[in-house]
């Protein structure tokens, strides 16, 4: 079925990625999806215009393609080149879905904002898009993340929005996310529910991966300008997966290996969702998801609260279906030899979840041509990880 | 007019419950919804959350829904698409004397595959007039209608465009049963939706939370009001 058809093309009009994905809410939701399904599929010239200088002038645009040429030698193998996100405004890539929403919310008339938050990135990008657009806003967070992301909780109160702890269930992402979701059921027609990844129903999936392509679409143009050709392989971690999305969507119909890192966690648990799970609803679509025999959802477990999640993307499903990306896990300690070999070689600190996929690219540079290229999208800064990390070590 | 009663599997045990069923079916009660828990029920308010979550502790399983006994109400049962999806053989619950399923993350466009089982759809104060014309043609068994935006239970006042979703179900389809639910809390509440057009209501966060004060008798009791008021 899939022979003729460019994977580019999809969803459907269903939101269907194959077999994955759809509009699993529940019925008051309808009309807001449709309602933001229709804003965003006729999105303006100016519309077009005002987001892309927002993205320069607010957010930082266009972020580097650097060469790790300290790394690459020590490696000894590809050349590795990270594309910076984490030099955004606020720390990380959640910048860029927050600034394309809050547009689309403003053109809807909304007046508040909600939105879930596992390490605290996307609560603060929403936070900073609160207050630049005068939004009211409310933050949903796990009382376990509050703790482990205290910095980031500390940022988003200075910008004006609310935190609302969340104690239920493994008090991390999928329950803040379940607090957002039953909020917007009720609230739903005053209110934009800025969903921080590539998850939720039909057409939050769409709408998130479109706004972070500007990174792969970067990454192309800067391959070309840089070392002359598209990359051989493209990396990225993935928790809900929106940093790989708009890092793989614009080269998905190009021939690059892309291959995303899921947290392979510790002997306690895990994160790798697609590497590990099954396909299941949750979260308003179709996809993969941790879960027992009997469909209840399972905890995750990661050292990343931005990879602390048992569900994934609709179309990262749809493409580990179609083997276009492979889905590799790195464990809690690789990730985070990873986060220490990066700052003491290159100077740069990365976020623990993008410190996934800099082990992964560390390991397969190693086995490849020194005239090969490997871009790693660089999706956080870490310094947000630091506190944690010397207390652990102290 | 019918009383519909939602009975969390497994609250407070899944013994009281069974129990539970079987005094309600003995009062007169006319559909019984069960429960299963769902891990992550987003649809439901705090007191279906809470009592899921003991059920879960409890350690009851979807197939503890085989365990209800046949009664004479109508028996339907209420989930999460992942658990139907997990189920496996949906024969089984046929066999067990369940007419259907209701199923509030799964709308009509991604209807499950649930042979010999209706399928109840869900209506919301805010769906448009095609949209609840749709629902009414298409639905299997009964309409659900919800009082309000929001999860269950709750206590916001009736959305006054209940009247009019009630109005178009019944223009649309008038041989499909339209219940309403989400926060009835009382006979009152009841009987003045039941003035509005609706053929029954659905009573079940307030029951529990009447079992929370004075265990399954109390719950029981609490049904019975309703019984008396509306019957």
């Amino acid at each position: 079925m899939l022979i003729g058809k460019k994977l580019s093309t999809y969803p459907d009009e269903n939101g269907m990625y194959g077999e994955f994905g759809g509009r699993y809410a529940p019925e008051s939701l309808r009309p807001a999806l449709i309602e933001l399904e229709e804003a965003f599929m006729s999105r303006t010239p100016k519309f077009l215009r005002e987001l892309t200088r927002l993205n320069q002038d607010y957010g930082g645009r266009p972020t580097p393609l650097y060469h790790a040429k300290r790394l690459s030698d020590h490696v000894g193998g590809a050349q590795i080149y990270l594309k910076r996100e984490d030099l955004l405004h606020g720390g990380a890539h959640k910048i860029n879905n927050v600034l394309g929403q809050a547009l689309l919310a403003k053109e809807l008339g909304k007046k508040r904002i909600i939105a879930e938050t596992g390490a605290g990135q996307h609560g603060v990008a929403t936070a900073m898009v609160g207050a630049l657009f005068g939004f009211e806003t409310q933050i949903y967070m796990g009382t376990k993340d509050i703790e482990r992301q205290k910095p980031n909780v500390n940022r988003m109160e200075l910008l004006g929005a609310e935190v609302i702890p969340v104690d239920k269930g493994s008090s991390s992402l999928k329950d803040a996310v379940n607090e957002a979701l039953r909020d917007w059921v009720g609230s739903v027609e005053t209110t934009h529910y800025m969903i921080g990844s590539v998850v939720g129903p039909h057409p939050f999936p769409l709408i998130v991966r479109e706004f972070q392509s500007v990174i792969g679409q970067e990454i192309k143009e800067q391959s070309h300008r840089v070392f002359g050709k598209l990359p051989d392989l493209v990396v990225a971690c993935v928790g809900g997966g929106s940093n790989a999305a708009g890092t793989f969507y614009p080269l998905i119909d190009n021939c690059v290996d892309l291959i995303g890192v899921e947290a392979g966690g510790n002997s306690q648990g895990h994160g790798a969702t697609i590497s590990k799970g099954s396909p299941g609803i949750f979260h308003g679509a179709y996809s993969y998801v941790l879960q027992d025999n009997d469909g209840q959802i399972q905890e995750a477990h990661s050292i990343s609260a931005g990879l602390d999640y048992p569900g994934v993307g609709p179309e990262h499903s749809f493409w580990r279906s179609v083997d276009r990306v492979r889905y590799e896990a790195v464990t809690d300690d690789e990730a985070v030899r990873a986060f220490y070999t990066l700052s003491r070689m290159e100077g740069i600190i990365p976020a623990i979840e993008s410190s996934h996929a800099i082990s992964k690219a560390v390991e397969i540079a190693a086995v490849m041509h020194p005239k090969q290229n490997i871009v790693v999208t660089l999706s956080g800064r870490g310094d947000k990880d630091l506190l944690r990390e010397l207390e652990d070590n102290s | 007019m019918t009383v519909v009663t939602y009975v969390p599997l497994g609250y407070p045990t899944l013994a009281d419950s069974l129990n539970l069923i079987t005094e309600l079916d003995g009062m007169g009660v006319d559909v019984i919804e069960i429960g299963v828990p769902f891990s992550d029920p987003t649809a439901d308010g705090e007191t279906i959350q809470r009592a899921a979550k003991i059920s879960l502790d409890n350690g009851v399983v979807p197939s503890d829904a085989l365990k209800v006994p046949a009664l004479k109400a109508r028996k339907y049962l209420m989930t999460y698409g992942n658990i139907i999806l997990k189920f496996g053989n949906l024969d089984r619950l046929v066999d067990s004397g369940y007419e259907g399923v209701i199923i509030p993350d799964v709308p009509i466009e991604h209807k499950l595959e649930t042979p010999q089982l209706d399928q109840v759809m869900i209506v919301s104060p805010n769906s448009v007039e095609g949209r609840i014309r749709e629902l009414s043609a298409k639905s299997e068994g009964f309409l659900y209608i919800t009082s309000h935006l929001g999860t269950t239970g709750g206590k916001a006042e009736l959305d006054q465009r209940l009247r009019d979703v009630l109005q178009i179900a019944e223009d649309e389809n008038p041989h499909i049963p339209k219940y309403v639910g989400f926060g009835i809390t009382d006979p009152q509440r009841a009987a003045d939706i039941l003035s509005m057009g609706a053929d029954g209501v659905v009573i079940g966060s307030a029951m529990i939370r009447a079992i929370d004060e004075g265990g399954i008798s109390a719950g029981a009791d609490f049904i019975k009001g309703f019984l008396d008021h509306l019957k």
